[in-house]
């Protein structure tokens, strides 16, 4: 992993306009991605996370839109971009690998005439090279067969398959960048196992960033070094893997990891958040976890924690913690 | 707990047919073959494997929603599958089930009130002023309230429109349910409230559950016995702490190994299956897992396996037993 930053975000904000109101998807986030890191974000359904990859590649969906903010990737800024510009970037510099494969794949093309027309359209290869190519990468990905898988359509091969030609798909320009979304949650245990390993491979190997969007709390544990824990459009923890899953602090951190089934506490009941997440009509009053937390003060509804930083590997923003210390665990 | 056996599958065979023109029949898919199992009174029994091996189906056969080709399915020593249509009525109120995705199984149209009064009107035929006393009974036993009595499956977050099913599961006071991935479509921190909720109905009423999963985590928390299924064929049953740490047969023991641990510093070994589950319409000969099976020995491609007992209460069908 080297020092060099890929993806900067600074202080984000989505808004989606609805028949009530405006939605905050996403009020002002900040994180910070190195180059060559499997980065995790984590939270539960319509906290933002999706939005939030989607937002780096500029595909808000309409009637959506960035109303603030900065999205650095190399340090330019793709918030500012044009969509010209945009087009150069997805697939070649940056990719995106969806939840369902059998959704993003166009079901009338085969799996050799997807893949080629992207090294088509962004001129890696032409001609007699073509074929060449798709076949290595797919054989570098390990799917059987490569050359025959050519001329397959999309509803011919199975699920975790289907998530491999996507794969495939994201390699073919060689990006810096791939963003997964819950790409193993429509998956059986035993292929996300598979998965999990070839995404591992591929940091490791070729360099290339991840970033992991999930639901899964044990999936970040296995593969990924960092992490921020989304809540309602905000990010209420981040740092590495190992220092919040061994020191978590942040109240709905604890309650997501108390609430997965733990074999280390069997026969006792689960930790519960009360209640579920609300929907961001309104502009958040104070903490964004308030409504849910058990260990909420009264100033917790007035503003907003800051982020305080715990020590270098560790950030959360909640007024029991102080800069450096802990007040209550 | 008494081992006594509520629900008895036996020899249970389901096919899927496709039929083409005219009804012609163009293939027939067994999904399952001479299945059996027993459930005890008061217990949860998971049900477990990956996608296409048979769970669902098992649990539709013996809420007769889908009628198997032969066996025998004995519920509390009746045999369920020759019974005439009054007479499964009768029985079926004893025996209910939830659905994964509750949005799907809840009429958008029907108020909460009418849902869950609707097997009371259907099946007791439950007075108009009795009602409403008797729904909100069972809102309050499954975590809602009155409030939410005027509400519609699309006004419920998820876990509320699942407590919703649950109630109306619950409405009739079965004695088994069949839970068919009831907290699958829920986030993690609701599907901890639903699966707390199982637990405590089932303490309060002596319920008896079927669940099926694929979610092994969830399994391994709210089971006291555990089918390992692959391919409509179970490989292996035993209670949970026996399957959990000496599994036996090879694919229970990947399985289980594939379940990622709440712990970065963990090194436990994922056992990588290679491949994928094969089709049920031409499953392999022998051993069904043989083409993924990281020990394949040669007699496995061409002879079944036979039952193994490992102990009492836990057996696996696999060669590898076949030595000791």
């Amino acid at each position: 992993m080297s020092n060099e930053t890929i993806i900067q975000i600074e202080d984000l904000h989505i808004e989606f306009p609805a028949p009530q109101g405006v939605v905050h998807a996403v009020g002002g986030i900040n994180l910070e991605i190195k180059k060559g890191q499997i980065y995790g974000i984590v939270g539960e359904s319509g906290c933002g996370k999706t939005v939030t990859g989607k937002a780096i590649l500029q595909l808000v969906p309409p009637p959506g839109k960035i109303r603030g903010g900065q999205i650095l990737f190399y340090g330019e800024d793709l918030v500012q971009k044009s969509e010209k510009e945009m087009q150069k970037l997805r697939g070649r510099k940056i990719a995106m690998v969806f939840q369902d494969p059998a959704a993003a794949l166009n079901p009338l093309f085969t799996i050799g005439d997807q893949l080629m027309g992207i090294m088509i359209h962004h001129e890696i290869a032409e001609g007699d090279d073509l074929q060449y190519r798709a076949v290595e990468i797919m054989e570098d990905l390990g799917l059987p067969r490569p050359k025959d898988l050519l001329n397959v359509y999309p509803h011919q091969l199975s699920g975790g398959m289907q998530q491999r030609v996507m794969i495939a798909m994201a390699l073919s320009a060689k990006p810096d960048l791939i963003i997964a979304d819950e790409p193993t949650s429509a998956l059986d245990v035993t292929i996300q196992s598979q998965l999990l390993d070839l995404l591992d491979r591929l940091r490791n190997e070729r360099g290339i960033t991840i970033i992991l969007i999930t639901h899964d709390l044990g999936v970040v544990s296995e593969i990924c070094d960092e992490l921020s824990t989304f809540y309602r459009g905000r990010i209420v923890e981040q740092g590495s893997v190992r220092e919040i899953f061994q020191h978590t602090k942040h109240p709905y951190t604890k309650g997501l990891l108390g609430a997965v089934p733990n074999p280390q506490y069997l026969g006792q009941e689960l930790k519960v958040i009360p209640g579920s997440v609300p929907i961001n009509l309104e502009p958040i009053q104070g903490c964004c976890f308030a409504s849910r937390c058990e260990y909420v003060m009264d100033g917790c509804r007035q503003s907003d924690p800051p982020f305080v930083a715990l020590n270098e590997d560790h950030l959360t923003a909640c007024y029991l913690y102080e800069e450096g210390i802990s007040k209550g665990d | 707990m008494t081992e006594e056996t509520i629900l008895d599958i036996k020899d249970l065979t389901v096919d899927y047919d496709t039929q083409g023109l005219f009804r012609r029949l163009v293939q027939r898919v067994r999904v399952l073959e001479n299945f059996n199992l027993q459930i005890h009174r008061g217990e949860t029994l998971s049900v477990v494997g990956e996608s296409g091996c048979g769970k669902t189906t098992l649990a539709n056969s013996v809420a007769r929603f889908k009628q198997p080709t032969a066996g025998q399915v004995y519920f509390e020593g009746r045999n369920i599958l020759t019974m005439d249509r009054a007479t499964f009525r009768q029985t079926r109120s004893e025996m209910q089930m939830v659905f994964q995705n509750p949005y799907n199984s809840l009429n958008p149209r029907m108020a909460v009130l009418d849902l869950v009064s609707e097997p009371l009107v259907t099946h007791e035929k439950m007075p108009r002023i009795e009602l409403k006393n008797r729904v909100e009974e069972l809102l309050v036993e499954v975590g809602l309230s009155a409030v939410q009595m005027d509400s519609y499956p699309h006004n419920l977050s998820g876990g509320q429109a699942q407590r919703v099913a649950l109630a109306r599961a619950l409405a009739l006071n079965p004695k088994l349910l069949l839970l068919d991935e009831p907290t699958s479509a829920l986030d993690v921190s609701v599907q901890a409230q639903i699966i707390n909720l199982f637990q405590n109905l089932q303490k309060k009423f002596g319920l008896t559950y079927m669940y099926i999963s694929h979610d092994l985590g969830v399994v391994q928390h709210i089971s006291d016995r555990i089918a390992v299924l692959y391919l409509g064929e179970i490989v292996e049953l035993a209670t949970r702490d026996k399957i959990f740490q000496s599994p036996q047969h090879p694919y229970t023991q990947a399985l289980f190994s594939s379940i990622p641990v709440l712990d970065p510093d963990s090194n436990q070994e994922r056992i990588v299956l290679e491949g994928n589950v094969p089709s049920p319409s031409d499953p392999p000969s022998g051993c069904r897992f043989h083409p993924r099976c990281p020990y394949v020995l040669d007699v496995c491609s061409v002879e079944k396996p036979a039952i193994h007992s490992v102990e009492e209460g836990h057996w696996a069908t696999c060669h590898l037993l076949d030595k000791e």
